[in-house]
This record gives structure tokens, sequence and C-alpha cells, in this order.
């Protein structure tokens, strides 16, 4: 990129080369491009062939005549476990959903109370959340089976949530949010009579929306891609997610499932790109605004 | 001053209130993070005689001295991990900030380009890249993309070496591309938080880009460039796909071996302090100087 700037300064006084250095940082941009996309690329295009594209070896990249088969075999063949694909869709949407809603309540609510309010502890708090933030979850998957497990919470749609809700990155990213909520705003609301509720769900959580978007995106897809708690804390085979039903689906391992196993991998990828899609702007202006630094 | 204007008993209720309003978290961090680790460490030392009223006796770093003389498997992957991060993580810093710096531009689709660099975090955390990687998908997928990319005519004009040192250097660049997604997006919001009127009277001064990038650039966005390091190398220990993390699950969960399992797990975690201490410690003269 240092030769791009500097070549581009050089050869810069003029019309023509300034749409010259816009080519090269299209073709940049679309060279790491081809290297991050490709695979799904690949699953779309996978998702799509009919049987006997699929059976060529070796393998064709783009498919030639695109097919629904895949995504019919998906939807009503996989009966023959008993539990319908759909099923699984739901469970996957209604363990996300609640997540998000906990995470950004309990992260928002907390996050005010420790930034504006007058709290005992408020520097050890604190001092524990940026601790929490260098230790990798991994560290406590195996206490937390034994937590879930003596909570009495495993084969239940809990066990996925609530471990879930208090997590260091959201919070400490919604307290630096909260930060700029000026003062005087509340002590205004104060004033006038205003119980501590009020005051957050009338004006705090109004100011902090952007920052709670940007941790829907984040909670809905570590939720929804979480493939580690519901192996663990499910057995019901009814109650699992999505991720699990591709496995069981994948585990199939014919090549003719090679297909569906496409086609599911390619459906249950698209609410998690339309989010972040949608929310992009907010999340990349709320990072800026958040102060993380 | 809002000290002042409050009675006691209104101060006494607010602090309440407050408590109130955090409890949630608080004791979901306890519960489900702070006592876990604090459990992992313990389980790393010592040996559990009953698991359901957690009767334990201390065993001492005997399973330390375990994993590192018997189990070969991990002490070897365990070097090529902690090998494999000293150039990937200044790698992917490297390839964020470059990205970042192409993505803040103004051009058309650049929404959709934000998109597609941030789909690894959409997939890549989760199991359907497991999936995609365990079926070989990736694997297909690049090489099929390789062969589009390099031709049979070519690789037979550059020989075998050549060919497989390109293959390999294409490789490490999309496996490093594959973990840039939310870098990326922090140096994005560190661009745009710069001041554009810094680059104006840079501009005005006739600086080069170059000169830019260097004085202006580079220094604003030092804070983040240590945060970034920070979270690449704590974030390369998660990830459904990643071999160590797999085997540590297997020796926790199905060999239901949790001490050995809790000290492979600190043991990595001691690699990952050790790294970021270091990245402090080589960070701060930058960082300091951008603050005075």
């Amino acid at each position: 990129m240092k030769v791009t700037k500097g070549l581009h300064l050089r050869l810069g006084r003029f019309h023509l080369t300034i749409s010259a250095s816009r080519v090269f940082v299209y073709l940049l941009v679309l060279l790491m491009v081809a290297f991050t996309a490709l695979p799904l690329i690949y699953v779309i295009s996978t998702a799509f062939k009919p049987l006997d594209e699929l059976l060529r070896f070796p393998p064709i990249f783009f498919v030639r005549n695109p097919t629904l088969d895949n995504f019919r075999d998906l939807l009503f063949a996989t009966s023959s476990s008993s539990v319908p694909f759909l099923r699984y869709v739901m469970n996957s949407v209604f363990v996300a959903a609640v997540t998000v809603f906990l995470t950004i309540l309990v992260s928002s609510i907390g996050a005010y109370s420790l930034v504006k309010l007058d709290l005992p502890f408020k520097g050890l708090i604190f001092n524990v959340i940026v601790a929490t933030l260098m230790f990798p979850t991994t560290l406590a998957t195996i206490p937390n089976y034994m937590v879930i497990n003596s909570l009495g919470l495993m084969n239940t749609y809990m066990s996925l949530i609530i471990p879930k809700v208090a997590g260091a990155f959201g919070f400490f990213f919604v307290k630096q949010f909260c930060d700029q909520l000026p003062d005087a705003l509340l002590e205004a609301a104060r004033l006038d009579g205003a119980s501590e509720w009020k005051i957050f769900s009338r004006i705090v959580f109004p100011f902090m929306k952007p920052a709670c978007s940007t941790l829907v995106v984040f909670t809905f897809i570590s939720s929804w891609n979480d493939s580690f708690a519901p192996l663990v804390y499910i057995t019901d085979d009814a109650m699992r997610t999505l991720p699990l039903a591709l496995q069981s689906i994948g585990s199939g391992a014919t090549l003719a499932r090679a297909g569906a196993m496409a086609a599911a991998t390619f459906l249950s990828t698209v609410p998690t790109i339309i989010i972040y899609t949608i929310m992009q702007r907010r999340v990349i202006a709320t990072m800026a605004y958040s102060g993380i630094k | 001053m809002k000290k002042n204007l409050l009675s006691s008993a209104a101060r006494r209720r607010e602090a309440l209130t407050g408590l109130l309003f955090i409890s949630p978290w608080i004791i979901g961090v306890c519960v489900f993070f702070a006592f876990p680790i604090f459990r992992s460490l313990q389980l790393s030392f010592v040996n559990v005689i009953n698991m359901t009223d957690y009767k334990v006796e201390w065993a001492g770093i005997s399973h330390y001295k375990e994993i590192i003389q018997t189990d070969t498997w991990y002490v070897k992957h365990f070097l090529t991990k902690c090998r494999e991060m000293l150039y990937q993580v200044p790698l992917i810093n490297i390839f964020s900030i470059f990205i970042a710096i192409l993505l803040n531009r103004k051009f058309k689709g650049r929404t959709v380009f934000r998109v597609v660099f941030f789909l690894p975090v959409i997939l890549g955390s989760g199991f359907i890249m497991s999936q995609l990687v365990s079926q070989g998908v990736q694997g297909e997928a690049m090489e099929t993309a390789q062969n589009v990319l390099l031709p049979m005519e070519v690789k037979i004009f550059l020989g075998e070496k050549a060919t497989k040192f390109v293959t390999d250097f294409l490789t490490i660049i999309s496996s490093v591309l594959w973990k840039c997604g939310v870098q990326i997006i922090i140096y994005l919001s560190a661009l745009q938080s710069i001041a554009p009127s810094l680059y104006e009277a840079a501009r005005v001064d006739s600086a080069t880009e170059w000169e830019m990038f260097w004085l202006i650039t580079f220094p604003m966005m030092t804070p983040n460039i240590l945060l970034n390091l920070v979270y690449t190398v704590v974030d390369s220990f998660v990830g459904a796909d990643d071999l160590l993390f797999k085997h540590i699950q297997n020796i926790g969960f199905q060999n239901s071996q949790f001490e050995n399992a809790s000290a492979m797990s600190w043991l990595f975690f001691v690699w990952a302090i050790l790294l970021v201490g270091i990245i402090f410690v080589i960070m701060r003269p930058f960082v300091n100087k951008v603050r005075e």
C-alpha cells in the first residue's frame, strides 16, 4: 500500500491518473475479496449444483445448470431424522433472539449504573471488566459445564442463553459509549422527579441505541454460530440449534448429501449476513465514537 | 457537585438502585466467568476424587509435567501454534490496517466490500466454518481457485519448487485474511475519527501520502494498534476450527480428564499473556509519544 500511495501522489496532478489509482484500489480490493469470499462463493455455487455436477471430479467451481433440488431435499427429505429442518431454524431464532434481548438489557442498564450512578466499588468493578477482557472464554468451558450441571440447566434453552448474557466485551463497549452522555441531562430529569428506571428507559437507552445495535450484531453472530454449547448442554435432538443440524446433515457424508449440506450452510449464513449488512455503518460509527482506544 | 446537592438518604438510595441495576451483570460474570476461570486454574493443580461433591486433592504441577512428557501431539501442535502466532499476529494487523485504509477511501461498492471482509467473522467463528474445513470445502475451494489464478501452464513454467512456494504464500495470505474481520472494523473506526483538517493542513504543506501515513495516520492509530494486537492474541485461542481447542475439549469432555484439559488451556494462556506483555513493552514508547 505504501508504494501505491507514493505512486499515486507522484502522478496525482493529472485527472487520468486519479482514475488509474481508483482502478488500482478496485483491483487490490477485489484480489483480497477473492481470498476472503471464495469459500462462501463455493458453498453458494455448490448449493445450486445438480447431482451430476456434485459428483464430478475434480470439482468445478461454478455451477453450470443451477437447480433448487438441494433445497427441496433439505427442507422435505430431512424429516427422516424425525426433526424437520425448520424446527432447528426456530430453535436458533429463539435462542439468538432471547440472548440478544437479555444481553442488551443487562449490559446497558449495568453500564449506565456503573458510569452515571453513585456506585460503591466503582473502580474495582471497572478493573474486573478490563481484566476479564484478557481471558479467553475457552479457559472457562470445562468448569462452566459443571456450573450448568449443578444449576440443573442441562438440556434447557436457558443453558444456551444465560452463560452468554453477562459478557465483558459487550459491557465494556456500551460503557465507553455511555461515558459520553451529558450529566446535565440526567440531573434535569432527576430534578423533575423522574425515577432511575424512567431515566434509564426514556433518556439513557435511546442515547445508547447505536452502541446497542452493534452489540446486537456481535451477540447475534456468536449465538447463531455457537456449536459448542448446544453440543455439550443439549441432549434432546428436537432442542438443538442449526449448527448441530448442519453437523447431522453432514454426517450422512455421502456425496449426494453434500448438496443438501451446502444448501443448509447457505441458508444458515443468510440471516447473519443480512443483519451485518444493515447494521454495518452503525457498527463502524459506534466503534469510532465509543473511544475504544 | 452532584454530591453536595443530594442528601445522604438520596445518595444511599442511588447507590442501592445502582447496585440493583448492575447486579444481573455482576452475578452473571461471577457465576459464568470469574468462578469458572478460578475453578479451571484450581483444576489444573489438583486430582479430582469425587466429581459430584467436588472432592479434590492437591497434585502440584504433576498435570503440567504429564502433558509435557507424554502428550506429544499437544506439545507439537502447541509449539507450532506459538510459532505461527509470532508471524500471524503482526501480519494480521498489517493486512488489517492496509485493508482499512483501502476501505476508507471513497469508491463505489464500498459497503459491499466492507461486508465481504467481515464475512470471516460471520462464518469463521462458527461451526459452519469448521464444517467447511472438515469437509475440505475450503481446501477444495482454495484449490480450484488457485487453479484459476495459477493455470497449469504457469505451474509447469515455474517448476515444482516455485509453484509450491507460490501456493504456500497464497495459503498463508488467505488464512491471515480470514482473521482480519474485527481488526479491520476497529482500524476503520480509528481512521474515521482522525480529523480531516489534519490531512488538509498537511496537504497545504505539500506532504506526500507516504509522509502523511507515518506522521498523521500511524501515530493517531497507535492506541488502536495496541488494542488490536492484544485482541488478535486473545482471539487466536478461540474458534471451533482451532486444532488445539478441539484437542482440549476432547481430552476434557470425551476422556473426562478435566484436570489435564484445564492445565493445557492454562499453558496456552501463559504463552498468550507473555506475548501480550511483550507487545506492551514494544508498543509503550510509541503510544506514550502520542499522548504527550
